[in-house]
């Protein structure tokens, strides 16, 4: 897995290249953390992500939750083919997934 | 007594399999009574209690693919005796063939005690699990629907709420434990595969578990499903697929229609909040809104715990299950037993040390009667006592009821007269008689065809026993009885009888015997040659005696147990096969014989008479090896020229007379010596190739005695005669072929 960051004013993209399995989650959640820690509205770009097993997407989830809780922003955006299978499989819409902070809350 | 040696792994094991053996024994006896009377209660709760312990025991011991069969069994068993199901002829057969597996896997893995299932058994276990679980959901529906399980519906509330939940589709529960990514298992996997056996209707996962990002370590596994499953599967079937991670994953399952109270305990069990579980089971479609309304008040009243039940009751489903089996093991291994079990090489050790100082008795008896001493000769009768009472009760411990295993048959006639539209009582009697267990267990096959025979050769079909002026229902009895140290087995049916007509024809044909001389014989004389090899009267063959045993083989096998077999038969009226063999295996009634220096024993049983004789003067001018007896010819062999023995004679011969299944022969030898029981010795591998003996056994003075194999010396001395006498011996077989 490599990590691309793209970071504007208050926004950053981060984008996942590679799987995203539980071999690379730790890297993931410390990358997290350490790049999102200033910026108000986060984009996780999941077009490149070869593999997605289920510790990545709770990986992904915690993170929606973690922004959540921070009254941030947080979107998901072009899943590629492995995370819409992932995502079908368990009856989830990565839609539903953004957070926008503050102002609107996603039902679950 | 050598005490303290523990039971060894192997040792609780074999009881394992004995046991499953004997439960499969009371679960077609009790199938069996079921047939007869499907609302026989005590019946139905044997056959549940035989998979259930089979199950339970299995798992114990680690055989996981009999404990999963035999709980698919349980599962439907405990459906019927709830009342949802009842039992039909159809049930009945499937739970036939289930009892049938069952046996099958339970003699392969005694067999293969590492294996894992051979080809084809996986197939055939999953075959009837799933017709055992389409059934079962099958009749569900069906009786649901038509109302006409009401009863049952309300057995259930009676133990609960009161209201069953509309969703006919499982309700599946998970909370995954910490390690489960770790230990290398993903969920979708666990997921994908139950969407491929039936219908996930919808899922949802549940994140509430999930800590803070800071203090989650992103490898472990915070996650939970609760799952909408609609498909024609068991508890278990559902249970297997998470069974790789039972040991740290939260399952629950709940079945279809199940009581509200139990979504209820599920809502409080779940460490989410209520309201959230709540709109998942009514999202995903597990409960209605007004379910999940009745749900949520019920539990805000507290009304489950009124009833007396804790949450903290409710296990996990896995304790559920397991507990009453560990119960069951429990009691098992506490409840005193009356019986032991003796390892049967242990008992012919027991048998064989007897049986040797039965020999050292009569040893010392003899040295007391040539010393003269009134005193010791005293002390040796007291002795000889003592040691037959000892001999008697050593026999005896080999002796068991022969009904027991004699109920098997009690399945073949009711399979076959099934399968043939017949209709048919069995009769067993006597099933008390105690006979030698290596006997019982060795007669069982040919008294198996013998039955089947019976049903298959010998009842008429209904229509045709009324046209004959008989009742509809034939009969078949199988009666055992103790004779002279002899057991009598006797298989009687009130059908057909044996056509003579058939068989002397085909005796003709298959060039056995002359017409003219046919014509001659007595019907019991005629009817023995249905147990030539080969011999089947064709227009009566069907798939059941099509099964490559034929009556030769039921001959062969009775011979080889020293036993008899004989016919009787009335036309119209039915036929007996009467079966007389040996009380035991172990022991001879002999008849003893010198020549030259050797002796030699006969089984008593064989012997008709012994006379002095002189050959010369009985053969009468006849050629050949021919004895005139009261004016029948009997070919004899004599002793001396057949062992080559040598030695002195004293001039004069005696002739034993031999009978065989109606054949006789005479034996000729020096000198009679005698009745004598005795204890028999198989011989070594070196003797194995040696046709005229069939064992050997030791005499008081310690020599060895061999025991004669009468049989093939008849079939020797006859074969030795003019064509028109020859009886089939096995070299000749092929010409019956």
């Amino acid at each position: 897995m490599e990590i691309q960051i793209k970071k504007r004013s208050k926004a950053i993209t981060i984008t996942v290249d590679g799987d995203l399995t539980i071999y690379e989650v730790p890297e993931f959640k410390k990358r997290f953390i350490a790049e999102t820690a200033d910026f108000k509205d986060i984009v996780i770009d999941v077009s490149r992500v070869s593999r997605l097993d289920t510790a990545g997407l709770q990986m992904l989830q915690l993170a929606r939750r973690a922004a959540e809780a921070d009254g941030k922003t947080i979107r998901f955006i072009e899943p590629s083919k492995d995370v819409q299978r992932l995502f079908s499989i368990y009856r989830e819409n990565l839609d539903t997934w953004s957070a926008y902070g503050g102002r609107e809350k996603t039902q679950l | 007594m050598a005490g303290g040696k523990k039971h060894s792994y192997e040792e609780i094991v074999n009881t394992f399999f004995t046991e499953s053996r004997e439960r499969l024994e009371d679960m077609e006896a009790s199938l069996l009574a079921l047939e007869k009377n499907g609302d026989d209660e005590e019946s139905l709760n044997s056959v549940f209690r035989a998979a259930h312990t089979i199950k339970g025991s299995a798992g114990m011991f680690g055989f996981d693919d009999i404990g999963k069969f035999a709980h698919s069994v349980e599962n439907l068993l405990g459906d019927m005796r709830n009342g949802i199901l009842s039992f039909d002829h159809e049930i009945g057969a499937l739970l036939f063939e289930c009892h049938d597996f069952m046996l099958k896997i339970i003699n392969f893995f005694d067999a293969n005690r590492q294996a894992k299932f051979a080809k084809g058994m996986l197939e055939q276990s999953l075959a009837l699990q799933e017709r055992l679980a389409s059934y079962q959901e099958h009749r569900r529906y069906e009786t649901t629907a038509k109302g006409s399980a009401e009863e049952a519906v309300k057995k259930e509330e009676d133990r609960s709420s009161g209201m069953s939940v509309d969703s006919l589709s499982w309700h599946i529960s998970l909370r995954f434990g910490r390690n489960t990514f770790k230990n290398g298992f993903d969920p979708q996997s666990f997921i994908s595969y139950l969407g491929g056996m039936g219908n996930i209707v919808d899922l949802r996962a549940i994140y509430d578990a999930l800590p803070p990002l800071e203090e989650a370590d992103p490898q472990d596994c915070f996650l939970g499903f609760e799952i909408n499953f609609m498909g024609d599967v068991t508890k278990q079937q559902l249970e297997d697929v998470f069974d790789f991670v039972k040991d740290d994953c939260k399952i629950r399952i709940l079945p279809p229609r199940s009581d509200i109270a139990e979504y209820v305990r599920l809502i409080d069990e779940l460490p989410e909040s209520s309201m959230t579980i709540g709109k998942i089971l009514h999202e995903i479609g597990s409960l209605t809104g007004d379910e999940l309304d009745e749900a949520l008040s019920m539990q805000s009243e507290g009304r489950l715990k009124n009833e007396g039940r804790l949450v903290g009751e409710i296990l996990v489903e896995e304790g559920m299950v397991h507990k009453p089996v560990l119960d069951e093991a429990l009691r098992k291994q506490s409840k005193v037993k009356k019986t032991m079990r003796v390892d049967t090489e242990k008992l012919d050790l027991l048998i064989n040390q007897v049986g040797e100082l039965v020999i050292l008795t009569s040893n010392i008896k003899q040295i007391a009667s040539e010393l003269q001493s009134r005193e010791l000769e005293d002390s040796v009768s007291s002795l000889t006592m003592m040691v037959e009472n000892l001999r008697n009760s050593s026999m005896n411990v080999r002796m068991v009821q022969a009904g027991d295993s004699f109920r098997r048959l009690e399945r073949v006639v009711h399979d076959l007269s099934r399968e043939q539209g017949k209709e048919i009582d069995l009769v067993l009697r006597g099933g008390e008689t105690e006979v030698d267990k290596t006997l019982v267990e060795k007669i069982i096959d040919p008294l198996m065809h013998i039955v089947r025979n019976a049903v298959d050769h010998g009842i008429e079909t209904p229509d045709r026993r009324v046209a004959a002026g008989k009742p509809p229902r034939g009969k078949v009895s199988v009666t055992v009885f103790s004779e002279a140290g002899n057991v009598i087995i006797e298989v009687s049916d009130d059908g057909s009888g044996l056509n003579r007509e058939k068989i002397l024809s085909k005796a003709v044909e298959r060039e056995l015997i002359s017409h003219e001389e046919g014509e001659r014989l007595s019907d019991n004389d005629l009817f023995k040659y249905i147990f030539m090899p080969g011999f089947s009267t064709a227009g009566t063959v069907t798939n059941v005696s099509g099964r490559g045993v034929g009556m030769d083989v039921v001959l062969k096998n009775v011979n080889s147990l020293r036993g008899t077999v004989s016919i009787q038969s009335s036309e119209g009226q039915g036929a007996t096969v009467r079966l007389r063999l040996p009380l035991t295996l172990v022991i001879i009634d002999g008849f003893m014989v010198m020549s030259g220096q050797e002796i030699y024993l006969l089984p008593l049983s064989m012997v008709t008479e012994c006379a002095e004789i002189n050959i010369d003067e009985a053969m009468k001018g006849q050629n050949g090896n021919f004895i005139d007896l009261r004016g029948e010819l009997v070919p004899y062999i004599r002793l001396r020229d057949f062992f080559k023995i040598t030695g002195e004679t004293n001039g004069k011969e005696f002739v034993v007379i031999a009978e065989y299944f109606g054949k006789k022969a005479g034996i000729v030898i020096d000198k009679p010596l005698g009745e004598m029981q005795t204890v028999i010795k198989p011989l070594g591998a070196l003797f194995s190739g040696i046709k005229w003996l069939s064992g050997a056994t030791i005499l008081g003075g310690g020599e060895p005695a061999l025991i004669l194999d009468i049989p093939r010396l008849i079939q020797y001395a006859r074969a030795a005669g003019p064509d028109s006498m020859r009886m089939t011996s096995e070299e000749n077989q092929s010409t019956c072929h």
